[in-house]
């Protein structure tokens, strides 16, 4: 891996903002070009599909489903893409897809596997309507996979087990409120 | 287990920090008890949703960011156009001063050119000349007969006099390149050869080959001889 590429992959791993500005920065270009040949985007679609890899790259390190890199970053971020944009597509043509064709190396995975979309939006919905701090604690914890002691530094708190006992607070009450929402035998 | 250690189980599992032992506890668990594996999951539900909510926000910051690359693109190619109309303005500006406060170069030879006198073999006013010579004809306006006469000159000893006169023929006939030729050809140690550059430079404005004039101008000026003023003023008019 060249030594820009593990610069940014340690980026990405400790400050998430700017990690992923300098990605969309870097690569934007020559993935929006290489999507609209490969599949025939429009520029709009290859965006959206670029920023959606992106985001996904991100999760993946995060989470720690992406370590280390045996090959470029941009491979990753170009095998998500064009992961994505096979989704893309298939969405927008309404044809089944093989998911041998759109499944990667193995080495990562998509940012959840959660089936039911509309569910999953309803409870994002009601986590914006909780409203902070639980938004902050809850996505700070669950998506960006911060640890307790780094929430409390970024969040100003006292320390981890302050937010710890906030964060069981929040998603208690999320849980409530996505309960009240859903029949339970829905879920 | 309490709710709060069911929470903290559950995180641990989808983080990866339970080991080995601890996983397959917990999965085993999952596919026998019904109860925990419905608070599983809900726990996933809304895990997923904490997510979406994340990827949304995330995705928010990048539609800026792409927003932000497009202006900056869009800003580029208005800097282009608007440096593409100005380099336009500049340059029909340009033309249009060149155009139309160019001087017309037909009249400045008009001012400037006059046919010089025959000073070498002037006329015999009385008129019983029989036979006129090359400088007398020039002084009749015959230019063709003096061509004649003087172009029959062999070039070896043809004076600078008749170089001249030679030259103002042609002149007088517009045969320019050839005038130029005589006027180009006469001796620097005449007398002949100052009138003759700046003829050289009547000559050239005849032409209208300005950057030729400003040339030989500046070297009549440099000689500071006889036309010095005639070329400081002709130039002063280009």
């Amino acid at each position: 891996m060249k030594e820009s590429e593990l610069e940014l992959f340690q980026l990405l791993s400790t400050d998430s903002e700017k990690g992923l500005i300098r990605i969309y920065d870097i690569y934007r270009s020559e993935f929006i070009n290489w999507c609209v040949k490969a599949y025939s985007t429009n520029e709009d679609d290859a965006a959206d599909i670029f920023q959606d890899s992106v985001i996904a790259l991100y999760y993946n390190i995060r989470s720690g489903q992406l370590t280390e890199l045996t090959s470029s970053l941009k491979s990753y971020l170009f095998a998500i893409g064009k992961n994505t944009a096979l989704k893309k597509i298939n969405k927008q043509s309404k044809l089944l897809i093989n998911d041998d064709v759109v499944r990667l190396s193995g080495q990562f995975e998509q940012i959840d596997h959660f089936e039911d979309e509309d569910k999953k939006k309803v409870v994002a919905a009601l986590l914006d309507k909780l409203g902070e701090p639980c938004k902050s604690i809850l996505t700070l914890f669950y998506f960006d996979k911060y640890s307790m002691e780094s929430i409390a530094n970024k969040l100003d708190y006292k320390n981890e087990h302050v937010v710890k006992a906030q964060k069981l607070r929040c998603f208690n009450s999320l849980k409530k409120m996505t309960l009240e929402r859903f029949n339970q035998d829905q879920l | 287990m309490t709710p709060k250690e069911q929470i903290e189980l559950f995180d641990n599992f989808i983080n990866g920090n339970l080991s080995g032992d601890e996983k397959l506890a917990f999965e085993h668990r999952l596919n026998n008890d019904l109860k925990l594996k419905e608070e599983f999951d809900e726990y996933r539900l809304i895990v997923a949703g904490i997510v979406e909510h994340g990827a949304k926000g995330l995705k928010e910051k990048l539609k800026e960011r792409e927003e932000y690359h497009r202006r900056s693109h869009t800003n580029t190619k208005m800097y282009y156009k608007i440096a593409a109309a100005i380099l336009l303005v500049m340059v029909s500006t340009f033309l249009i001063l060149k155009y139309a406060y160019s001087p017309n170069l037909e009249s400045l030879y008009l001012k400037y050119y006059e046919p010089y006198p025959n000073i070498v073999d002037p006329l015999d006013r009385t008129g019983n000349s029989e036979a006129f010579s090359a400088y007398q004809l020039y002084e009749l306006g015959e230019y063709d007969e003096t061509i004649e006469k003087l172009s029959a000159i062999p070039d070896n000893i043809i004076k600078p006099s008749s170089l001249f006169y030679l030259g103002q023929a042609y002149m007088a006939t517009s045969e320019l390149e050839k005038a130029l030729d005589c006027f180009q050809k006469v001796d620097d140690n005449s007398n002949y050869y100052q009138i003759a550059q700046w003829h050289i430079a009547l000559t050239f404005l005849k032409l209208n080959d300005v950057e030729q004039v400003e040339i030989q101008l500046e070297t009549i000026i440099e000689q500071k001889g006889d036309y010095q003023k005639q070329a400081i003023a002709l130039k002063e008019e280009l």
